[in-house]
């Protein structure tokens, strides 16, 4: 039982943290595109979204 | 980086919601000089913006990487208009400088023009030199060249793909994403090595 908690709580952060949004240079980036559309209709704004190989808080990219 | 960039951030934050995701981890070259000493150095890290209704119709692609200026230039001419294709199809300059040296060391390109369904050529996935690639492109390869290229070759190229897919694609970016590093950049993500596999890797089945 012990066992199953740990791997609970270890997807529940791993998805909490890829979930959250990242600052990169003053400005905020969401890293769900579902919060995303959820916002840019409540803000009626458009949505720039970001591809990439690696990861956008990776120091390299 | 261009994201890095503060007032082109506080620009795109007022006007946009911005989003973000990694379509696979990026290649990376190592050279590990012991104690701590390591130069890393990532390879094949395109890139792709996708300017979205707020129910994320995509209604535009930016592939490549751009100055703060020409992108914001290029975010505002907006349009899924198709082009001519341009008479320069050469793209991913800078990159070439940096990543073609490396991956020739390794044996991972050959000779062929490395050329995208949608005419894009890519030289950083070919053999050449600095002194060569400088002769060849009329210019040092910076990131303004970058730049320019992704304004003048890989843009056209995106507005190709974009007007002749069908409604239903378009309704969010990641229905499009392998096609679009297929079509436009040359790149299929579907290859774990993309691309660069045709070669016999020591300790690799």
């Amino acid at each position: 039982m012990k066992y199953f908690s740990l791997i609970a709580a270890f997807f529940l952060t791993a998805v909490s943290l890829q979930a959250d949004p990242l600052e990169l240079g003053g400005a905020t980036w969401e890293s769900s595109w579902t919060n995303a559309v959820q916002r840019a209709r409540a803000e009626n704004k458009p949505i720039l979204h970001f591809q990439l190989l690696g990861r956008l808080d990776e120091k390299w990219c | 980086m261009l994201l890095f960039d503060k007032d082109l951030s506080a620009q795109l934050q007022k006007r946009y919601v911005l989003s973000w995701e990694s379509v696979r981890p990026v290649p990376k070259a190592t050279i590990d000089f012991g104690e701590g000493r390591v130069l890393t150095r990532t390879l094949k890290g395109n890139c792709v913006f996708y300017l979205c209704a707020p129910d994320g119709t995509v209604q535009d692609i930016l592939p490549g990487v751009y100055t703060p200026e020409d992108f914001l230039a290029e975010l505002r001419s907006g349009g899924s208009v198709a082009q001519a294709p341009p008479p320069e199809r050469m793209a991913m300059l800078g990159k070439a400088a940096v990543e073609s040296p490396i991956l020739s060391s390794f044996d991972l390109v050959t000779g062929q023009q490395k050329i995208s369904p949608l005419g894009v050529r890519d030289i950083s996935s070919e053999p050449h030199k600095k002194t060569s690639l400088t002769k060849m492109i009329g210019r040092d390869p910076t990131l303004r060249a970058d730049s320019q290229a992704s304004v003048r070759v890989l843009r056209p190229a995106a507005k190709a793909f974009l007007a002749n897919l069908p409604p239903e694609k378009r309704k969010r970016p990641s229905l499009l994403t392998r096609s679009v590093y297929k079509e436009v950049l040359g790149i299929d993500l579907a290859d774990p090595y993309l691309g660069l596999g045709n070669r016999t890797f020591p300790g690799i089945d």
